[in-house]
């Protein structure tokens, strides 16, 4: 830990509000359901996790309490990050960039969800460095399996080692929520660290409306 | 920053595309499909660069050097054109947040979500605020196009682009009908592109550094 107890509470408490007022999508009287990735199905809610992820307070607050986290694990055994595209690379960037503020460099290369089209036709971006264990990081751990299958390619087509962790910002778990198709229960085969749950903010506009006052509102352009 | 600070951060980054970020096919070897589908006896691959922290630093402090006077008199936010340029995007924003200048940053998605809302930008989008598009190469500048075209048809202002490498012209330059100022860190002609070349400079193999995996 490298943070006190009061920054910590404070940054976390930070983090969660900003979350549960601007990323999330939730369907009122004025938002209808949004199309689903399964053609036909709908949303009633959704995460944009780079609404916070390019915010500039954001990103620093998560790249402190990812260290303040994994600082002491580091050391004890260096690690490589690998982040998964295309809402890793930012939690990568800021991960790295907090490292080197802290006076020491981690190493950071990007999986893509699918293999470039052209050139090498590669898998993944950036620097490998052999025999070091691979921590994967992401925004969030849901129902896809794109940690999973990073992994995968982490260690056949690279050879790597994994690290015992992995790390997202959310852990799609929560009260209400189908435990059956969730990286936690179904797909990751090491121990996922997260921040939050789905049970430290809001699912629902009217949820959202008691707790705060006012109904949800994004602020900014949406395009 | 002094011009003498300046010139070794400039150095240091062009060294380090120069030696890690090229990749050049040795003669009688496969050349690489290009982006266009034709082939090329060498590539850039900036990732390798921007996810180096010492890299993404001083490009960081570069980018500052140059339009930090510029956002004092009329603040901009960052807007990165996916996917190469997001990873510029967070280490410039990084670096204002470093000397304690917030700078918002957004980026415009290659095509738009298909479900959900249907976004084509990604993050929190000041309506009322400039932006300046980035991008890590500027090729024949469709992608700058393109993506600054969009952002109009939004109702957003672009007042400039930046990228590391401009690899096919000469920099600063305006696109087009757009108008829009655009500059690179390194114009076409500072690299040794090819295996020949660069052997002969330096005497030695080229050792790509990044993954090909």
């Amino acid at each position: 830990m490298i943070l006190p107890y009061d920054k910590r509470q404070a940054l976390w408490e930070w983090c969660r509000d900003f979350l549960d007022r601007e990323i999330y999508y939730r369907a009122d009287d004025t938002h209808p359901p949004i199309p689903g990735k399964v053609p036909g199905s709908t949303y009633t809610w959704q995460a944009y996790t780079r609404r916070a992820t390019y915010n500039p307070h954001f990103a620093n607050a998560i790249g402190l309490l990812f260290w303040d986290h994994f600082l002491p694990v580091f050391r004890d055994q260096l690690f490589q990050i690998c982040a998964c595209e295309p809402s890793g690379p930012p939690i990568g960037m800021t991960i790295a960039a907090a490292a080197r503020r802290l006076g020491f460099k981690v190493n950071l290369f990007l999986a893509r969800r699918e293999a470039k089209s052209f050139g090498f036709n590669n898998w993944f971006d950036g620097r490998v460095l052999s025999d070091m264990p691979v921590l994967i990081v992401d925004d969030t751990a849901a129902s896809a399996p794109y940690m999973r299958q990073a992994s995968a390619r982490i260690q056949h087509k690279l050879g790597l080692p994994l690290h015992r962790n992995y790390f997202t910002i959310i852990n799609k778990v929560g009260r209400g929520l189908d435990k059956k198709s969730q990286h936690t229960e179904n797909y990751l085969d090491g121990e996922l660290i997260a921040f939050f749950t789905m049970n430290n903010v809001c699912k629902r506009a009217d949820e959202f409306a008691e707790k705060y006052g006012h109904p949800p509102k994004w602020t900014g352009l949406v395009k | 920053m002094t011009d003498k600070e300046r010139a070794i951060h400039r150095e240091w980054c062009r060294a380090f595309i120069e030696h890690c970020c090229i990749f050049r096919s040795p003669p009688g070897q496969s050349l690489l499909v290009s982006r266009s589908g034709s082939l090329s006896v060498w590539q850039f691959y900036l990732p390798v660069a921007l996810l180096d922290p010492q890299f993404a630093r001083r490009v960081g402090l570069l980018f500052w050097d140059r339009f930090g006077t510029e956002f004092k008199q009329q603040p901009f936010q960052l807007c990165g054109c996916e996917s190469g340029g997001i990873l510029l995007m967070c280490a410039l924003q990084a670096a204002a947040f470093e000397s304690g200048v917030a700078v918002n940053a957004f980026a415009v998605k290659k095509a738009a979500k298909g479900y959900g809302i249907g976004n084509w930008l990604e993050g929190i989008v000041h309506e009322n605020m400039s932006v300046l598009l980035v991008d890590d190469v500027i090729g024949k500048g469709n992608t700058i196009t393109a993506q600054s075209e969009r952002l109009r048809s939004f109702g957003l202002k672009v007042v400039g682009v930046f990228a590391v490498a401009s690899c096919k012209r000469a920099v600063p330059f305006n696109f087009g009908d757009c108008d829009i100022p655009a500059t690179a860190l390194f114009g076409p002609d500072v690299f040794t592109c090819t295996h020949e070349h660069y052997v002969r400079k330096y005497g030695r193999q080229p050792l790509f550094q990044g993954s090909q995996q």
